[in-house]
């Protein structure tokens, strides 16, 4: 890691020499469901940065297999709906059994996946929750799932 | 905002945001905001952009997540029938080192953390 150039012949570089170590963490999270839904979720995935570019290339080559540019997730659920020239209309046991290979990818490649879905305090059921305080528990949610 | 309670001081935060003309100018104007209010969260919180998810396979992964799980939760909280229960099992399976987290605050659950969230006082700065 050091050159040999290193004054010590050990190679022990020392305090002014030692170059700053730093780790990258890549994360990726999206919402599903906006104010006027009763439930709403925030989920995403964490991998070191080293490791994203193999999965975008895995994800991208099984999108080249079915023909399609992207994943859209208001279509794809729609399994009467083709997603492609390739992908016809299917039924949900069908198209669950080609989103496998999308799941496949995520878990190969990524490290950490969080889920967090709760109920929104403007439906009528939870109303008394007040909305100052999902920020504060969306954040410990992911602290605690973190610790885990 | 609760994030710089957790970071070390030499840390930077970079944020992405999805490109979405109903949300995007919202998240800058969060962002400024808090900048603007909090003198820890402006030096953590050094960019922001915004990104087509058709160009980061990784955000769209995430929609994948986030689009199953308020399937399932609406499942969990109101019974509303869905179809890829077997996905979101098949996803989510143990599988290490992957490590997953998954909280579902329904009714009862938010409400018994109502007075914990109110109680919690994180101090407004760190050293």
């Amino acid at each position: 890691m050091y050159a040999k150039s290193q004054s010590s012949s050990l190679c022990i570089p020392t305090q002014h020499e030692r170059e700053r170590l730093m780790g990258i963490l890549h994360g990726y999270f999206d919402e599903s469901g906006k104010v006027d839904k009763p439930a709403v979720a925030f989920c995403g995935f964490v991998a070191a940065a080293s490791r994203i570019q193999s999965f975008d290339d895995e994800w991208n080559s099984i999108l080249r297999v079915y023909e399609m540019d992207s994943l859209h997730m208001s279509r794809v659920f729609k399994a009467h709906v083709p997603l492609s020239a390739k992908i016809r209309k299917q039924s949900f046991a069908e198209r669950i059994e080609t989103l496998k290979p999308f799941a496949d990818c995520i878990r190969k490649h990524f490290e950490y996946g969080m889920a967090m879905a709760l109920m929104w305090p403007h439906s009528k059921p939870c109303h008394q929750v007040r909305r100052s305080n999902l920020a504060k528990l969306t954040t410990h949610t992911i602290l605690l799932s973190c610790r885990e | 905002m609760g994030f710089h309670h957790h970071v070390r001081s030499d840390d930077r935060i970079s944020l992405i945001c999805d490109d979405d003309e109903e949300t995007a100018w919202n998240c800058y104007q969060f962002y400024r905001r808090i900048r603007k209010i909090d003198e820890v969260s402006r030096k953590h919180f050094i960019s922001i952009s915004f990104a087509n998810d058709e160009s980061f396979p990784a955000l769209q992964a995430a929609d994948f997540l986030s689009s199953l799980t308020r399937m399932v939760a609406r499942f969990d909280f109101f019974r509303t029938p869905y179809d890829y229960a077997p996905l979101f099992d098949y996803l989510t399976a143990p599988q290490p080192p992957f490590t997953w987290g998954v909280c579902f605050w329904n009714k009862a659950k938010l409400a018994d953390w109502e007075p914990k969230l109110v109680s919690r006082n994180h101090p407004r700065s760190r050293k």
